[in-house]
């Protein structure tokens, strides 16, 4: 026989499964998916890393241990080693670059709109349309604009007497230009997070600095900011992780030049993993590097947004 | 009830899926052996039962549509023998299908593949030697039908391993009424083609100021125009060990005949992109484009009065054996390796397949390709091509060299010339000690795999 506690306990957890099976049902799709397109290949990437493994010939595939990591980190003698010390350092370069233009100017023209001037809402739809077309068709448009001997920017430059501006095969324009289109890109996103997150502050507290005699400049440094601490937060993390992810505006717009100065990991990976002269273990090899340090720095991103928020 | 919903539906998705992943049947398949072998009776394929053959490409461009109609025909010429189901994608995600899927046994019964991976995909063993098929098979595949330097390239280890199809090269393209207005004559060497750039130039000029005389994109097709520069100045892109050989006074005189039509002849502009060259040609603003000879279809359509020269002696001024050499690739056919022994009709049809294609090449041809059969190339319709001949003799066209790292030894130096081409004060010999330098670790890494 049962005893009562025991009774109790079972009956707690069928009243808890009963509450959680809905919850647990509409979840466990997403949680299929989730798994079937990012665990499992998560691992499965972990374990390539860990091989030199044959595309080729599976049953060729070796076990090396650390041998891909310690390739691409520290042997200087491998070409794999300035492969991804360029490649990262360059992914770096347009992290550090772009990610505070990517939030400030979004959070500018948040500012402008939430102001609601007359045909605010005209811009705003503006602003945001570029965000929804790929990136070929961004690059497509923006080449155009940036070539040298006929581009539109080129042109009109010429017509006022001025020189050509090297765009897309000269430093730092290249970058510059990358900067420009990836700006022009994906701002809308931001935009519309911090949008929303303006919309939420309290226009009391708004009053109040005004009655006490603060400035503008004040009152945005002391009221509006803090108040968007959690889309900040949402904000500089995707905006960090997708800077990281660069791929298509350099590998379209520049191809990696001038002398490789854009081309970025995402450029190195992909061709070792796919190419005709694929090592997957090595491009697994930096792609989990390049994991650790986009999660160390998000960590550290979130960390320090949740103290400046607290 | 819900259970039953459920297994009918899983069926009937079964059934669904069964019949989009089977060939469309036929309707010689549909037909009895009788039928078949009747069939077989006025054919030479020796082939006993009808035979569908998976054939990939990676001919999307303006000279996919040429292939297309090609393998339209050959269906149409052998209905109740073999069927041809033609899977086509761009050239990068081309190779990764080959690299993923021919090892799982889902590759192609037949593929195209570019000449200068053919010794390398055979190191690999992903693709299979033929001479079996060839003997198998009851058409005659002979290799004195076709272009010797371009077929010997086929064999690695003494075994062949594939059929080319055709030869494509670059060439000269040249407005005739530009020529003709300013009282010139083709162009057969460097200094004539210069003076000629330099004379044009200089009239257009007058009203057009962004006419150039040989404006050249430093990204492409400058790995052509580099290769074919190399051969020219007595160069090669590797040694007999398959080391990098472009390191060499050859490999510095080639990269500076390239650049100096930018940098000291000023001919062309600085900092052109890729196809904006072709664009300046396109469009009346250019004497001279080099191009390969499958954009040929792209220029026809400007309707512009054009003709071609060969790339011959335009990248040296001394007399070399080698300075009317121009770098020539293949398109040619080869046989993944299969999962399970592939049967005698199979091979009798693929090696039906290729030999049609190669002597039915003329159509091909349409597309910009120089037909690699003899055969072809010897039938009036070929002989009709108005711009085929200028892009060379046969004799004069060169393939890579062979090596089943000859990618590794060589392809580094190729992002080295767009560096030349896009800095005034560029440094050849810098240039290409990097990238022979990436090549030998490239070399050192795949070797010791």
């Amino acid at each position: 026989m049962m005893t009562l506690p025991r009774q109790i306990k079972r009956n707690r957890f069928i009243r808890l499964l009963k509450e959680h099976i809905f919850a647990g049902g509409m979840l466990a799709p997403y949680l299929v998916i989730f798994s079937f397109f990012f665990i499992f290949p998560f691992i499965y990437g972990l374990m390539i890393s860990f091989f030199n493994w044959n595309l080729f010939y599976p049953e060729e595939t070796v076990f090396v241990g650390f041998s891909n990591f310690q390739t691409i980190l520290f042997n200087r003698e491998s070409i794999f080693f300035t492969y991804f010390w360029r490649g990262f350092f360059n992914t770096l370069t347009f992290v550090v670059i772009s990610v505070p233009l990517l939030i400030a100017i979004p959070l500018l023209f948040a500012i402008l709109i939430d102001l609601q001037p007359k045909g605010f809402r005209f811009f705003r739809t503006i602003l945001f349309m570029p965000t929804v077309l790929s990136i070929a068709s961004v690059v497509l448009v923006w080449k155009w604009q940036f070539y040298n001997n006929g581009g539109f920017i080129n042109a009109l430059l010429v017509q006022f007497g001025f020189e050509e501006i090297p765009f897309l095969v000269s430093q730092p324009w290249a970058w510059i230009s990358v900067l420009i289109v990836t700006i022009w890109w994906t701002m809308g996103t931001n935009m519309v997070i911090l949008g929303a997150g303006l919309k939420n502050i309290d226009k009391a507290m708004y009053e109040a600095a005004a009655i006490d005699g603060a400035s503008y400049v004040q009152t945005m440094r002391h009221i509006t900011l803090p108040s968007l601490a959690p889309q900040m937060f949402i904000v500089t993390i995707t905006t960090t992780l997708g800077s990281f992810g660069i791929f298509g505006q350099t590998d379209l717009l520049t191809n990696g030049g001038p002398d490789f100065t854009t081309q970025v990991l995402m450029m190195v990976i992909r061709p070792l993993a796919f190419g005709p002269n694929a090592r997957p273990g090595i491009a697994t090899a930096m792609a989990i590097m390049m994991g650790v340090v986009m999660i160390t720095l998000s960590i550290f991103q979130a960390r320090y947004i949740r103290s400046k928020g607290e | 009830m819900n259970k039953k919903y459920v297994t009918l539906s899983i069926f009937g998705l079964f059934v669904l899926s069964s019949c989009r992943l089977a060939p469309a049947p036929s309707s010689s398949s549909s037909s009895s052996n009788d039928t078949l072998s009747s069939s077989n009776g006025d054919s030479n394929t020796g082939i006993t039962e009808k035979v569908s053959l998976k054939y990939w490409n990676s001919l999307t461009g303006a000279d996919g549509g040429m292939m297309r109609q090609l393998v339209s025909n050959f269906n149409q010429a052998h209905p109740d023998q073999i069927e041809i189901i033609e899977t086509y994608t761009n050239e990068i995600d081309y190779y990764t299908n080959i690299n993923l899927l021919v090892p799982l046994g889902r590759g192609p019964d037949v593929a195209i593949m570019h000449s200068y991976l053919v010794q390398s995909y055979a190191n690999s063993n992903l693709i299979v030697p033929i001479d079996d098929y060839i003997s198998n098979a009851a058409v005659n595949i002979n290799e004195a039908d076709y272009i010797s330097d371009v077929f010997s390239s086929m064999y690695f280890e003494d075994k062949l391993y594939g059929i080319p199809l055709d030869l494509h090269s670059v060439g000269i393209y040249y407005n005739v009424d530009l020529l003709n207005k300013y009282n010139l004559s083709v162009p057969t060497n460097r200094a004539e083609l210069l003076s000629a750039a330099k004379v044009v130039q200089t009239g257009e000029k007058a009203t057009n100021n962004n006419f150039w005389g040989l404006p050249i994109s430093q990204v492409w097709p400058s790995e052509w125009i580099y290769t074919t520069a190399l051969y020219q100045n007595g160069g090669s892109e590797i040694d007999a060990l398959g080391n990098p050989a472009f390191n060499s006074p050859q490999g510095i005189a080639a990269m500076k005949a390239v650049a100096d039509l930018i940098h000291v002849d000023k001919v062309s502009p600085l900092n052109l992109s890729v196809d904006q060259d072709l664009f300046l040609f396109q469009t009346g603003q250019a004497l001279f484009h080099i191009q390969g000879s499958w954009m040929l279809n792209s220029i026809i359509e400007t309707e512009l009065n054009f003709d071609v020269i060969p790339l011959s002696r335009m990248f040296t001024t001394t007399q070399t054996a080698t300075q009317d050499q121009v770098a020539a690739r293949s398109h040619s056919f080869v046989v993944p390796k299969q999962n399970r022994a592939v049967d005698l009709n199979k091979q009798r049809a693929i090696m039906t397949f290729v030999k049609y294609m190669g002597d039915n090449s003329s159509l091909w041809a349409t597309a910009g390709q120089i037909p690699a059969s003899n055969i072809a190339r010897a039938t009036p319709e070929y002989g009709l091509l108005p711009y085929h001949p200028g892009f060379g003799k046969v004799d004069d066209f060169r393939v890579a060299a062979q090596s089943p790292y000859f990618h590794q030894a060589f392809s580094p130096i190729f992002s080295r010339i767009t560096g030349a081409l896009a800095n005034p004060n560029y440094n050849a010999q810098a240039l290409i000690d990097a990238a022979e330098e990436e090549a030998l670790q490239l070399l050192a890494d795949i070797r010791s795999q």
